[in-house]
């Protein structure tokens, strides 16, 4: 749960309409498998509450971006055609904040729960598999 | 002191106790211990620094996953929950945030001490009768290098012109498959298998020295859109949803961490212009991998793509080398027998100065095919026992 409000956050009305516009493109709802795109309320609050300690890099990558729509074209392509560092950012905030939401993790068949302090169990597997390897003499390099 | 999960009986490697059982194989170690057993190539439960009883006042590992993230469990054997509370219960304490300027010396060419930095630029100067550097491949080097006086214009213990050269990373390369069923994905430790099957020099290949193949079991949800994303396999937009489902929990594959070779070539000195924020001179990197290297890797990478593809992967995603990992720094003050040809003695004293010691990953003279944090904790422990054995004779000529 983030503290945050929106007037708290460091971004104009401008630029949070442009970075939602490029979230909800990259990663769009499917209504049909009731999922929600990261342009979702919830989900682009918490891209926004991410993105405060980096705040000026998305500045200047959303200014970057805008400066590139004005040539035209389809969003994701343009954005994509950014300089690595501008589209890295902005696919790890989209990306790191989407598939932490509760109804994706839901979707996903995971649990909705930090991993500590449950944990999970994962199967001993099957040590027989070790038979053959366990018939092989020893093949280091002795010291001399 | 760091609790280690293993497993005895490893036919690639000297006899040695295990301390606890090792990590569980669950779905994605069986996967590829199938592959390798297809091709009877070698396997085995990796010696993993994770707890898997309690151990020393940490609780077992409960498969958290995200080990590179830290443990809140505790059971992940790094050095805060280890060494370092031993340690400060002992007396020993710890200065964090400072910066050492150089390492001074008096008129008989012995260490003297420290010059450092605290934390709000306070110039401070620590007196010792012995200094030990623990700063790695680049950060030793540039202490050494920065030490600059009448006695040694040239840096401190650089009388043979080998501190800083011979600089060495890890050159990797990841090969991971896409299988058709679940596998363990974001539950349990990052590691569990690994195969020395190409650790050795063989004539008939086109490299000297090898690797090894480190097992990694599979990858959380956003490592999984991350890596997708930007290696092009799930798209932006359209088809995003259909292409991650086929990636999500799928994924178990390997790293190949490759023995890198010395070279004088390969070199950290200090930028004649940048300096950090107290105005010491930074270290300068000049490093150009081997053809050796390279043609390890390609024989990694086609090795690896043979093994998953025998472990049942429909696809295989590759990287070579990667750029995220491999950053061990290695081998700038080279341990040896000749004042000559090294920077230390065999533990760890410097040709040079009779109080000062290094115990990182800068003595190292070759890089190994392993990651190298567990040498460097074995030399450290090496030199320190060395030094309390002698300490009578600590200082006399080898």
């Amino acid at each position: 749960m983030n503290d945050a409000i929106a007037t708290d956050l460091p971004f104009s009305v401008s630029q949070r309409q442009l970075f939602r516009s490029l979230a909800g493109a990259m990663i769009p709802a499917a209504p049909s498998s009731g999922l929600p795109g990261a342009d979702d309320d919830v989900i682009f609050f918490d891209i926004l509450c991410a993105s405060v300690p980096l705040a000026e890099h998305v500045r200047v990558a959303l200014s970057a971006l805008q400066n590139a729509l004005e040539e035209g074209g389809d969003i994701n392509a343009v954005a994509q055609t950014l300089e690595p560092e501008h589209v890295g950012l902005f696919v790890s905030l989209v990306v790191r904040c989407f598939y932490r939401d509760e109804r994706v993790m839901r979707s996903l068949e995971m649990e909705v729960r930090p991993p500590y302090p449950g944990g999970f169990e994962v199967e001993q597997g099957d040590w027989s598999l070790l038979d053959p390897v366990r018939e092989r003499l020893p093949f280091y390099r002795g010291v001399k | 002191m760091m609790g280690v999960a293993g497993l005895v009986g490893d036919p690639a490697y000297p006899s040695k106790p295990a301390v606890m059982p090792p990590l569980p194989l669950g779905k994605s170690g069986v996967r590829l211990a199938q592959g390798f057993n297809a091709l009877g190539w070698h396997w085995w439960p990796s010696d993993s620094a994770i707890a898997t009883e309690p151990y020393d006042g940490r609780d077992k590992c409960a498969n958290l996953g995200a080990c590179i993230s830290g443990c809140a469990q505790g059971a992940k054997a790094s050095t805060d929950v280890t060494y370092w509370p031993h340690a400060v219960r002992s007396g020993v304490e710890l200065r964090t945030g400072c910066r050492v300027r150089e390492i001074t010396v008096n008129d008989r060419g012995m260490a003297s001490g420290v010059a450092y930095y605290d934390s709000g630029g306070v110039e401070h100067f620590l007196g010792a009768e012995i200094v030990v550097l623990a700063c790695n491949g680049v950060g030793t080097p540039r202490i050494l290098l920065n030490s600059v006086s009448s006695t040694f214009p040239d840096g401190l213990a650089n009388s043979s012109g080998l501190v800083g050269r011979n600089l060495m990373f890890h050159p990797y390369a990841s090969m991971q498959g896409v299988f058709e069923e679940p596998l363990d994905g974001y539950m349990g430790p990052g590691n569990c298998i690994w195969s020395q099957e190409f650790y050795e020099t063989d004539p008939h290949r086109d490299f000297v020295r090898g690797y090894s193949f480190e097992i990694t079991r599979g990858r959380g949800p956003v490592m999984t859109a991350l890596s997708g994303m930007f290696t092009g396999r799930i798209p932006w937009g359209d088809g995003h949803h259909e292409a991650y489902r086929r990636l999500h929990n799928r994924i178990a594959g390997m790293v190949a961490i490759c023995e890198d070779l010395p070279e004088a070539h390969n070199r950290v000195t200090l930028d004649a212009h940048l300096c950090d924020t107290n105005g010491i001179p930074s270290p300068k990197i000049e490093y150009t991998m081997s053809e050796n290297s390279h043609r390890m890797l390609d024989h990694a990478v086609a090795r690896g793509n043979e093994v998953l593809r025998a472990a049942g992967a429909i696809d295989v995603l590759t990287d070579s080398p990667i750029r995220a990992g491999g950053w061990h720094l290695l081998g700038t003050a080279r341990m040896g027998t000749d004042a000559a040809t090294s920077v230390v003695n065999p533990w760890g004293r410097s040709h040079d100065v009779r109080n000062l010691f290094i115990i990182d990953g800068s003595v190292f003279v070759t890089s190994a095919g392993v990651n190298p944090t567990r040498t460097i904790q074995a030399i450290a422990l090496y030199v320190a026992d060395s030094i309390k054995r002698r300490l009578t004779t600590l200082f006399d000529e080898d």
